[in-house]
This record gives structure tokens, sequence and C-alpha cells, in this order.
């Protein structure tokens, strides 16, 4: 008898129209028809000989080539006998040793970091997301980069409205004088300045779109990513909300800016003890698997969610929204992309959250 | 008795070092995943850590 062995690192999402295949080693996700995944179902429990006696001759051809298929793209292997029990299926458990894992700060003055500079350090955050209404000076760069110097944040994406005083030079003084910036997006530049030979240390992007707060949430296959703590995190918590904390322009600590409960404010509230109100965690344990719409995609666990601009449309019995993300234009009952911002369906709730005035072309 | 050394090599070499020539080619020092960079921390005992991204897209506005 043979048999077919997954590897432990190939996670199978199923849709409603087809699956998607995820190798979580080489971090790259593909998708396959649906009758793939029952044959691989039927492979967990039954040898190779047994599974072809089940079909007719004319089947069993099909069923060796997706079987030749699979062993071709290494997503398994064949052993001999039942010794699959060697094989132990990888523990879908997930752990994040900081207590928060990431900051996203809305703000339009750099004071405000200093006043979180100790909390960030007591809660552990990696990763620090700066949104910028005002422009920041060369100074203002390096000022925010010396704050966290010695820290424990391991990295910072900075969202800034473009100026006239950038240019090579400027960048250049950048790349040599920071170090924790790994993303670095201009937003409101008009005209793409020049062209940039000497590539940095981290990610450039000059955006023409004014960018705001309530630009966030968009789903599209960009943001999709395929690796193993990614998708145990969107396994077991809310891929998005989870040890996140949000900071808005007013200073009130939300789990996320865009979100709407506050939890106090930065003036007179700790980040420790916003994240200890009862209500902070409330949205940290809903998976893709519990929201309308997303339990049945394929993407659900390669996906980020958004809680802050969703369909409106279904509450569970906590009273947590468990509606689709508003900005996501895939069907998953058809296996289709359209775009979101203008689907007749979704009007009403880009009316709640006054996104009618956003041109289509900003929102892409 | 002179005694006869015998550098030469008994097997060829493989063809690669035959023909081994050093380019200087410029590095490439752009945001390539491959490259890894250093930041200074206190709290670490190395008194460094590695600058990592996440190992999602934090926020999706563009």
């Amino acid at each position: 008898m043979k048999y077919f062995n997954l590897f432990s690192n190939i996670k199978v999402t199923k849709g409603t129209v087809r699956i998607l295949v995820s190798d979580l080693q080489r971090n790259v996700s593909e998708l396959y028809p649906l009758e793939l995944y029952e044959l691989i179902e039927e492979l967990k429990i039954s040898s190779i000989e047994n599974l072809l006696d089940n079909y007719d001759d004319e089947s069993k051809v099909l069923v060796k080539e997706y079987l030749d298929f699979l062993l071709k793209k290494e997503y398994g292997f064949i052993t001999k006998n039942d010794w699959d029990k060697n094989f132990p299926p990888l523990s879908y458990d997930y752990h994040d040793y900081s207590t928060i894992s990431n900051l996203y700060i809305e703000m339009d003055n750099i004071d405000v970091l200093q006043r979180i500079k100790t909390s960030a350090e007591n809660l552990g955050i990696k990763h620090l997301v700066i949104y910028s209404k005002q422009p920041f000076t060369l100074k203002e760069f390096v000022q925010i980069d010396t704050i966290f110097e010695n820290s424990l944040l391991e990295g910072m994406e900075i969202f800034s409205p473009f100026h006239d005083n950038i240019d090579v030079v400027f960048l250049k003084n950048l790349n040599k004088k920071t170090a924790r910036i790994y993303n670095l997006v201009f937003y409101n530049c008009k005209t793409n300045p020049f062209k940039i030979k000497d590539a940095f240390r981290f990610t450039l992007k000059f955006i023409k779109q004014n960018l705001k707060i309530s630009s966030c949430g968009k789903v599209n296959v960009d943001y999709f990513n395929t690796n193993l703590s990614k998708v145990l995190e969107a396994i077991n918590h809310n891929s998005c909300l989870y040890k996140k904390i949000g900071i808005d322009i007013e200073g009130n600590i939300r789990n996320c800016p865009a979100m709407p409960k506050s939890f106090g404010n930065i003036r007179e509230t700790s980040l420790e003890e916003a994240l200890n109100h009862k209500d902070f965690k409330e949205y940290w344990n809903l998976t893709k698997d519990k929201i309308e719409v997303c339990k049945d995609c394929e993407f659900r666990y390669i996906c980020t969610d958004c809680r802050a601009y969703t369909e409106h449309t279904h509450t569970n019995s906590d009273g947590l929204d468990i509606s689709k993300p508003l900005k996501c234009g895939y069907n998953p009952y058809t296996g289709e992309w359209e775009e979101w911002s203008t689907n007749p369906l979704k009007q009403k709730a880009i009316k709640y959250y006054n996104l009618e005035t956003i041109n289509t072309r900003e929102l892409q | 008795m002179k005694k006869k050394i015998n550098f030469q090599e008994k097997n060829k070499l493989p063809l690669t070092f035959d023909y081994l020539e050093i380019i200087n080619v410029k590095k490439n020092i752009s945001h390539d995943k491959n490259v890894i960079y250093h930041i200074s921390c206190n709290i670490c005992s190395t008194n460094y850590n590695v600058r990592r991204e996440p190992h999602k897209s934090l926020v999706r506005m563009l």
C-alpha cells in the first residue's frame, strides 16, 4: 500500500469555488480547482490503491495526473505502508512574545513620540507606523529615528506629505542618518520629482494622492502575505487588530486610529492603562472564519482584515461587527474581483463613513 | 642530485578556476530582502538588533 502525505507546511484553504494552497516554507500561494481539495482530503484517509479503486478507468488517469502534479509541486511525498504517523502535523498555535506588536500613530507633532516612548518599550512594540499630516524636515526624520535609538523597536514605516525640499541629497542624508525606517511614502506628490539612481535602505514611494487615515483598509492581492507567522496569526486571531494599538490625531488611544472606540487620551492615559480596558481587545480574537463572506473565501488566512471600514451588514451576539471589509472587491462565490467603490450594495456604507467625497481613483 | 619537484597539477583544474576573474560589481544597497540591516539596541546583550519588517502589511493605504 502506498500513501500520499501532504507536507505539514502546506496549508490548504478551501473557498467556495476554488482552493488556495499556501506553501509556508517557500512563502508562495497558488489557486487550484475544488476537485483537487477533495482528492487531497481523500488521500489523507485512504491509500493510493484504495483511492484509485473508487474511480473508473477514465478517471483513474486524471487522478494519477493530479497525484503527479502534487508531487511535482512538492506539496507532499509518497510512503510505503501506513507510516504517515511518523509525520505529525504542524501546530497551528500562534505565539508572539510582545504585549503589543505594532503601533500606528496619526500625528502632526513628533512630541507625542517622546510621550509614548517608555510605554512602547514596556509593551515590547516591534513596529511603528507613522501617518503624518505635516511634512517632515530632515531634522525631524532624524529626530524620530533618534527617539527610538537603542530601543527594541525593529522597524518603522512613515507616511508623510511631499515637499519641495525633498531631493536626492535629502534622501541620501536620510539614508545615512536613520536606521529603523524600512518604508517611506511621500504622498500628495503631484509630479514625480526626480529619478532615483541610488537605492536606499528603505523602500521609497512617491504617491500622487492625498492620503488620509481613511485611505486604509484596502484589500487586494498586493496586500496578501504568505508566511508562517502571518497565516498562524490569521488562523487564531484578527489579522489586523491583534496586538495593535493606535493613536489618532487628537491623541485618543484606540485599537486602530480609524476605529470608533477610544480608550482614553494620551495626555491623561498611558498605553498600558488603555490596554487594560475590558473592551480594548474585543476584536482581537475575531478571526476571518467568523466574518461573513470572508469565512467562505480561500484567501482568508493570507489576507489582512479591516474592522474600521466594513459593509455594516452583520453583528454577532457580542455586538461585534462581523461584516465583510468594505474595501474588498473580491467575491468568493464567483471567484471574481471587481471595483468595490462603485458597487451599488456598498454605497450605503460608503456614505456612512463619509468616503463618497474621495474619488474612485484615490480609493484605488 | 637535484630533486625533481613536480608542481604540475595531476588533474586538470575545473574550468572555473582557469578563468577566475574578480569583477567589481557595484553593490546594490537597495532595500533588498536579502540584506540584513542592524540597528543599535542597548537592551540586547549584543548591543545591536536586526532591523525587521513585519510579517504582514500593517497599513493598507495605497
